[in-house]
């Protein structure tokens, strides 16, 4: 196996998308797709917003691997979650359950809307009528996804849900690496999780941060970001335990930096000082420098604070290296607190492949002093290692230093 | 090598109607929600009375936040305001203090943190989760102080569904604790030993009615008195536990949702 540079090995990497189920399927739809992988779906929310979003098919939500969670769903984001966490174990070998149920397992999830109670129809029922079903209520004391995770494998170990908005995906995977190294459990299953929510596209909306057209992240004429959903998971050990279990590892986590921009509750810090610190941390933890990085991948939402804020942090950091930037979000949407999820699944896709694919969106970029891959780039990497980073709300910034196998 | 983890601060603010006065005059709070105002509180009153130069780095400090059900009324007067108005015209102020790590933001903002901050979200004992990963922060050496903070404010909806009678009344708590990784700190106030948390799956119906809830150490015992405050419940319990005692406590936590121990040693008279 390969030695990596002494990370956290990553044994496996599920991902559920509007691009569909599997890694294979996003990178197919990432080499092929110059837009929105769904486009103008606002009847998934029974919204009268005319805004596009980027909706998971039900049709991946209903395969056979489903049904070993027994109908036991209290909403869709635990459906997105478990459907990307079997794919990442299966890829982990860990083909039954029980193979697992003897050992520590952690489970990390960042999430946004998932921890949310979003049952209008209950809360309205109540305040016009003054009835309340408390199924609700209980279902929604049942959705720790965590929780929930760990019930449905039959798992034990140290669990966390992580709300830190967009950045709860990336967190929840600095989360468990630190188990790991820690040594508070054997295995983990990290990563993020969201659902669509009429009431989140509303907020978005109240905020004037989302597009009616699809995302441009990066581009000079970018106007806004698209909502979407998904779940992007990995399985992470330790790698004396990979020597044992004799399995071959897709990546290794070599470091993590978080910060907060201590400036605004909802807009970045506009040099991305916040996000300097967190990709400095994340590099010193990985004893490496910038010239090591051949690929990162953005959070790149298209909307102007956030492109700005971020190609000025990336140049601070990584001057005249210039490894390629891409985004994701003009094909996915932002998929909130599953974004740093399948961004750091998409990434060591682009890692293994030793090709970087361009910005959807992305036609005309508009920073200079950073290499922006924009729409149709298909390029080479010069080596193994890249970052995949996220900007929230609050001013949280947090990245993670990946090497792919 | 593992370092030191001594707690050094803690405070606990609790109230309705006052916290609403307060966020009228207080810099940076006007727009604030109850629950954020409260929470905001106590990380300053914990943090404080801490010289820095006895080793409190705010440089060098996380946040980490546990809820449980959170800004729920945010979210919840969101949904009005969009139903009030159409679908559009949802107030951005109200969306802004609806998402869950609102609070670790303001701290973060309000007291010039600008380390690392994590909002966690637990219905089983979401202070003890949050001070279960500052403590291994600590511990490990990846930060060298934190603090951690819980919140939790009652919300009309879930009053209801568990005795009946409609409370629009909307009280609040929060408490912030200190930690610092430097040995020998002047403030200290007890040196944590462990802390250690063990979420079990089970039904929502014994997590809402915290049925079957026990927490001990070694002068009383007690139970949840079926109050929908994780926070609040945990901080009269915290409280009496660190208060007038001068040696080493364990407490113990447990029910249907898993079980939990925290152990202090050394825990300086005050």
């Amino acid at each position: 196996m390969p030695e990596g540079l002494g990370g956290v090995a990553v044994t496996g990497i599920g991902v559920i998308s509007a691009a569909g189920a599997g890694v294979a399927a996003l990178a197919s739809v990432q080499r092929q797709a110059k837009g929105l992988a769904v486009e103008g779906a606002c009847e998934a929310l029974d919204t009268g917003l005319e805004l596009p979003v980027c909706h998971v098919d039900n049709d991946f939500l209903e395969d056979e691997c489903m049904e070993l969670a027994c109908g036991r769903f209290p909403n869709r984001t635990c459906a997105l979650l478990f459907r990307a966490s079997v794919d990442a174990l299966r890829m982990a070998g860990i083909t039954t359950f029980s193979s697992i149920q003897g050992i520590r397992v952690g489970i990390s999830v960042g999430t946004t809307v998932g921890a949310t109670f979003n049952n209008e129809s209950c809360y309205f029922d109540w305040k016009d009528n003054g009835r309340i079903d408390l199924e609700y209520i209980y279902q929604f004391h049942e959705s720790n996804l965590a929780l929930w995770l760990h019930s449905v494998l039959g798992t034990s170990g140290p669990s966390v849900v992580v709300a830190n908005a967009c950045s709860s995906g990336t967190d929840a995977i600095g989360i468990a690496y630190q188990w790991i190294r820690d040594g508070r459990c054997d295995m983990a299953v990290a990563g993020g999780a969201d659902e669509l929510s009429r009431i989140a596209l509303n907020g978005f909306n109240s905020l004037q941060l989302t597009s009616s057209e699809p995302a441009m992240p990066f581009d000079v004429n970018r106007n806004g970001l698209n909502l979407g959903e998904g779940a992007g998971v990995l399985v992470l050990e330790d790698k004396d335990r990979v020597n044992i279990r004799n399995v071959s590892p897709v990546a290794f986590v070599l470091g993590y930096g978080a910060s907060s921009d201590a400036w605004h509750p909802t807009a970045p810090e506009p040099e991305g000082r916040g996000l300097q610190s967190a990709l400095k941390d994340a590099l010193r933890e990985a004893h490496l420098t910038p010239s090591c990085i051949s690929v990162i991948n953005a959070h790149g939402t298209g909307t102007r604070a956030n492109d700005a804020a971020e190609a000025r942090a990336i140049s601070a950091v990584f001057k005249d290296v210039r490894p390629p930037v891409y985004s994701i979000k003009g094909l996915l949407g932002h998929t909130l607190g599953a974004a740093g999820g399948i961004e750091a699944v998409s990434l060591i896709q682009t890692l293994k492949d030793r090709m970087v694919l361009g910005t959807p969106g992305c036609r005309e970029p508009e920073y200079e002093d950073i290499a922006i891959a924009s729409e149709g780039w298909e390029k080479e990497i010069s080596g193994p290692i890249g970052i995949s980073q996220s900007l929230a709300f609050g001013g949280g910034n947090s990245a993670l230093v990946i090497e792919g196998c | 090598m593992m370092s030191e983890c001594l707690l050094i601060g803690r405070a606990i603010v609790s109230g309705g109607e006052w916290l609403e006065q307060v966020k009228t005059t207080r810099v940076g709070l006007r727009r604030a929600d109850m629950l954020t105002a409260a929470a905001v509180l106590a990380a300053e009153r914990a943090s404080v009375l801490i010289d820095n130069d006895e080793g409190f780095d705010f440089s060098g400090c996380g946040i980490f936040v546990g809820l449980g059900t959170g800004p729920l009324n945010q979210n919840f007067e969101f949904l009005e305001s969009v139903r009030a108005n159409g679908e559009g015209q949802g107030s951005p102020t109200l969306f802004a203090h609806s998402v869950h790590n609102t609070l670790g933001g303001y701290i973060s903002r309000l007291l010039g943190i600008t380390g690392p901050c994590f909002t966690m979200t637990s219905f089983v004992w979401p202070f003890l989760s949050a001070l279960q990963e500052a403590f291994w922060f600590i511990r490990s050496g990846r930060l060298k102080s934190a603090l951690v903070i819980s919140a939790e404010e009652t919300a009309p909806m879930l009053e209801c569904a568990k005795s009946g009678i409609d409370r629009h009344k909307r009280i609040c708590s929060a408490i912030a604790w200190c930690l610092s990784g430097v040995s020998g700190h002047d403030r200290r106030i007890a040196l944590i030993e462990d802390v250690s948390v063990a979420e079990r799956p089970c039904l929502g119906e014994q997590l809402f009615f915290r049925s079957g809830e026990r927490w001990s150490y070694p002068e009383t015992a007690g139970a949840n008195d079926g109050i929908n405050d994780y926070a609040m419940a945990l901080n009269q319990f915290i409280s009496g536990v660190v208060d007038g005692v001068c040696d080493s406590r364990s407490w113990r936590l447990s029910g249907p949702f898993g079980n939990a121990v925290v152990r202090l040693r050394d825990l300086q008279c005050r």
